[in-house]
């Protein structure tokens, strides 16, 4: 039997093992990455944060009232949050409070921003500053939104009200509100000449808040609540769900508007079995959202939380069936967790990368040309040419 | 042929030794065990309930596939540790009896080249892992899939992982035994490439822990040179998961722990091929 050279095999090792080193080496410094469901927040509960901007938001005591006129030094000694007290949602309704400054400046909030930035090529922000007298981006704290109105909190000091009143009727109405209805007291004259009364009304509170409602009663009502007139029935959007970057409730009527037209079964069962839906957005990294479905904990919630889960399970297969990678990708990270109580809790995770990657369009095409200075004088960009 | 007939050999003698038995016993017990007391309830494809010996598992309601990724990947990472320290010690001897006086003569004197030897009992020894993982993930997938209706072939390929990692380890044990005929310094040797093989994967986060200077840098080129044992565990049970694999080389990796077995079996072919017997 020939023999091998003696060198052979220990020339072959060396060279096998320098091989084995430089393929573990190659790219090692980023060979792990960060898994992405490790950084989804899903708001399950108030973090130290949230507490602290509820403990700074508590700026208000309403005094006691006699014959329409405030009480001096009866303030109450618990101060609350104007817009959480302004807000009406009675039981069954839905309120939606946005943290409007928390978002713009969250990870999602910027690329938005930055997309807006793109799309009007520099010069939207300026154009609504232009139109509302203050900077979105900068003087709006929180956005409330319900079935009938919206409060708008922040620095408002300077909203155009000059402007406002020249179109609309100005009465004031309790200690700092004042109430614009269109027209005259919500008569409007229409181009044909005709008359309209719109019960449309749109309000300010001193410099921090600025609302409209569908009628002038319920803007009244709002004033009411906020200056301490009526003392309200407990509003089912509490304090102690003032966390997260988005928060609210929605009436079980509303959601189950969503729920898919095929399933009528499914929508029966959640009208039976679901009184409200409490919404948590976390924006802080990714995009978590929690949606506690509440009710009285009957079996059929719990049947309801089986069928949307197997309803997910199988738009997952479906998505991804149909090569729809994104959609699978945001449907893998749902889920429906069912609590102790009865009810249960769908979370959903939406990763920066995929909203990074949705937002691609808002990339300018390459011969487009960037900032084109000063706006026009009624503040209108130009359409971008085709 | 003549290598897998060594190997066969090899795995002849596995079957009759009471260590492989045992391994066997386990496993049928650990899956039987996993049969009777999982139950599971599938609604359309999700899994809605799980009950592990009648006590109710609080997890979400979720895809099949998503719910059972987590065990898969506890089983891939239970198959690619624990079948490692158990072929460290229960295959620690075929290399030291392959070479024991009387025996190694005996099989020399045979039509039989003696790298084929050593590659046949390297492929044995390598097929016995195989077999033994192949056992239980296949199982864990056949359990899981009759009781879920969710098939997957990956926690077998990931089985198929654990044995690559593995091979990385004898070839070094199997090496070792030919520059020192002993089980105990065998498996030392085994034990101490699978120790170095889990720092290497981890060692850009090891090394700012340690003082800056001789010690840390010693430890940086050892490490640089070992097998990435743990890196390939991760991406296995990444795998077996059908979770993105968080490992972006990951068939760099592959191919970097396959070549360095190669390259430790050489050594040792280099030292049976030159020794006398």
């Amino acid at each position: 039997m020939q023999r091998r050279r003696p060198w052979t095999w220990p020339l072959l090792a060396l060279v096998l093992f320098s091989l084995a080193a430089w393929l573990m080496l190659r790219g090692e410094p980023e060979q792990k990455v960060e898994r992405r469901a490790d950084k989804v927040t899903i708001p399950r509960y108030a973090r130290a944060e949230d507490f602290e901007r509820m403990e700074a938001r508590r700026t208000w005591a309403a005094p006691d009232w006699d014959g329409g006129v405030p009480v001096p030094g009866s303030e109450s000694r618990v101060r609350t949050d104007p817009l959480l007290a302004a807000v009406p949602v009675p039981k069954g309704g839905s309120a939606v409070v946005m943290e409007v400054n928390a978002l713009r400046h969250s990870p999602a909030g910027e690329l938005m921003v930055d997309c807006f930035s793109q799309r009007t090529r520099g010069r939207g922000v300026e154009a609504m500053q232009k139109r509302l007298g203050i900077n979105p981006l900068q003087d709006v704290d929180r956005v409330a939104m319900w079935e009938s109105g919206a409060i708008m909190t922040g620095n408002l000091g300077k909203f155009p009200w000059d402007k406002v009143a020249t179109s609309h009727s100005v009465k004031g109405y309790g200690e700092h509100g004042q109430l614009y209805r269109p027209g005259q007291d919500g008569l409007v004259v229409l181009e044909d000449g005709g008359t309209e009364l719109q019960g449309v009304t749109l309000g300010r509170w001193k410099d921090e808040l600025v609302f409209v409602a569908d009628t002038e009663e319920e803007a009244k009502a709002i004033l009411d609540r906020l200056e301490g007139r009526a003392r309200a029935e407990q509003s089912v959007l509490s304090e102690d769900m003032a966390y997260g970057e988005l928060y609210g409730t929605l009436g079980a009527k509303e959601v189950a508007e969503f729920l898919p037209e095929d399933r009528p079964e499914l929508r029966e069962l959640f009208l039976k079995g679901a009184d409200r839906v409490v919404l948590h957005m976390d924006a802080t990294g990714d995009v978590g959202l929690l949606a506690e479905v509440q009710g009285p904990g009957s079996d059929e919630l719990k049947d309801v939380a089986k069928s949307l889960g197997a309803a997910l399970a199988v738009a997952r297969f479906k998505a991804k069936a149909d090569g729809e990678e994104e959609l699978a990708e945001l449907l893998e990270l749902a889920r429906v967790n069912p609590n102790g109580s009865g009810n249960f809790n769908l979370e959903l995770a939406v990763p920066l990368e995929m909203l990074k990657r949705k937002m691609a369009f808002c990339q300018p095409p390459a011969d487009t040309p960037g900032p084109l200075g000063a706006l026009p004088p009624d503040g209108v960009i130009p359409p971008p040419a085709p | 042929m003549t290598v897998f007939k060594v190997a066969a050999d090899l795995l002849r003698e596995a079957a009759s030794r009471k260590w492989f038995l045992l391994l066997g016993v386990v496993l049928t017990l650990g899956l039987v065990t996993l049969g009777l007391s999982l139950r599971l309830e599938v609604v359309d494809g999700a899994l809605a309930a799980t009950r592990l010996f009648g006590k109710s598992m609080g997890h979400g309601i979720m895809s099949v596939d998503v719910a059972l990724r987590p065990l898969y990947q506890a089983v891939s990472y239970a198959l690619f540790y624990g079948g490692m320290l158990f072929g460290i010690l229960g295959c620690a001897d075929f290399a030291p009896t392959m070479l024991s006086p009387g025996r190694i003569e005996q099989l020399l004197s045979l039509p039989v080249r003696r790298w084929e030897l050593l590659v046949g009992t390297f492929l044995g020894v390598l097929a016995l892992s195989l077999s033994a993982a192949l056992y239980g993930a296949g199982g864990v997938v056949v359990l899981l899939g009759v009781k879920t209706g969710s098939w997957t072939w990956r926690p077998v390929v990931a089985a198929m992982l654990s044995m690559l990692g593995f091979s990385a380890v004898y070839a070094c044990m199997l090496t070792t035994a030919l520059f020192l005929r002993s089980a105990s310094v065998s498996a030392v040797a085994g034990g101490m490439v699978f120790i170095c093989g889990v720092w290497a994967g981890f060692r850009l986060d090891i090394a700012p822990a340690m003082d800056a200077g001789l010690p840390r840098e010693l430890f940086l080129a050892v490490t640089s040179v070992m097998p990435r044992l743990s890196t390939l565990a991760i991406a296995a049970a990444d795998f077996a998961g059908s979770a993105p694999i968080t490992v972006k080389s990951f068939p760099s990796v592959v191919a970097g722990v396959a070549t360095w077995a190669l390259a430790a079996l050489c050594v040792g072919i280099w030292r049976f091929e030159s020794r006398d017997f």
